[in-house]
């Protein structure tokens, strides 16, 4: 819990979530990580390390490469978080008029 | 952390419906927790377990999940109880972890009015002070356009 700012500061950029979504489709050489994105390598490294620190991404070294996959154990805690109010409180409702539909029953 | 300007951190969320019920049993479905149990959360019969002491001053608590690790869910205290009327009380996102650390946002505030409307009842909610700090630890609208990909992550 003492890395839920981290994980979310790293989570606030655009550029870091796509390179989540796109390690969701599986693990990518670091090198490959930027042609997608239309980033500078130095630019995706960057990110990657912001990503890294927040635990949200291993990197392993092989050989001379280096490859990121996704670690989406601490997402889970981020998502215990998450809440869209707006949506939260017009499902509540929706909620609401089903169970008292169904009391009429 | 630009985002942030973009957060409507002060501006109260409202939402407001019709439903075919009279005031004092769409009151009774907010302030019974056996009625809270079966529609709160994130679908009928979702929720773990409700506690409510309905006076001033008295303590509510809405448990959404709870497992060996943590359990996850709301608590406050209410304000305001006019039966079939009227509905005020502070509420904090809450986590609370198996070796008691708990965790909270800081209070917001739930108003809930309930309107003869015709042969029903107009609800309306007004969730206001959904401070930035919620807003840091990712609760409120602004935040969700930032997590679109992370559902799809975690459902893979």
């Amino acid at each position: 819990m003492e890395n839920l700012d981290t994980i979310f500061a790293a989570l606030s950029h655009e550029a870091r979530r796509k390179i989540l979504a796109r390690l969701m489709q599986g693990e990518s050489r670091l090198s490959d990580l930027a042609e997608p994105f239309n980033m500078s390598q130095t630019a995706v490294s960057k990110h990657v390390r912001v990503l890294s620190d927040a635990g949200l991404l291993v990197i392993e070294k092989r050989g001379r490469s280096r490859h990121c996959r996704l670690n989406a154990e601490p997402m889970k805690a981020a998502t215990d978080w998450l809440i869209d109010y707006q949506a939260f409180w017009m499902q509540q409702f929706d909620n609401l008029a089903r169970h008292l539909a169904k009391e009429d029953d | 952390m630009d985002f942030l300007k973009s957060v409507p951190g002060d501006d109260p969320i409202v939402v407001e419906g019709y439903f075919p019920a009279s005031p004092e049993r769409v009151f009774s479905a907010w302030t019974d927790p056996k009625a809270v149990m079966k529609w709160f959360g994130h679908g009928l019969n979702s929720l773990h377990s409700a506690t409510i002491d309905l006076r001033p001053g008295g303590a509510w608590s809405f448990v959404r999940t709870k497992d060996a690790e943590k359990s996850v869910g709301f608590e406050g205290e209410y304000q305001e109880i006019a039966p079939g009327e009227k509905l005020v009380f502070s509420w904090a996102h809450v986590v609370f972890q198996a070796d008691g650390a708990r965790e909270a946002t800081p209070y917001s505030r739930v108003e809930v009015t309930f309107t003869p409307t015709g042969k029903g009842t107009t609800v309306r909610v007004v969730h206001s002070a959904v401070r930035s700090e919620d807003a840091r630890r990712g609760i409120g609208g602004g935040w969700q356009a930032a997590f679109n990909c992370l559902a799809e992550i975690l459902a893979s």
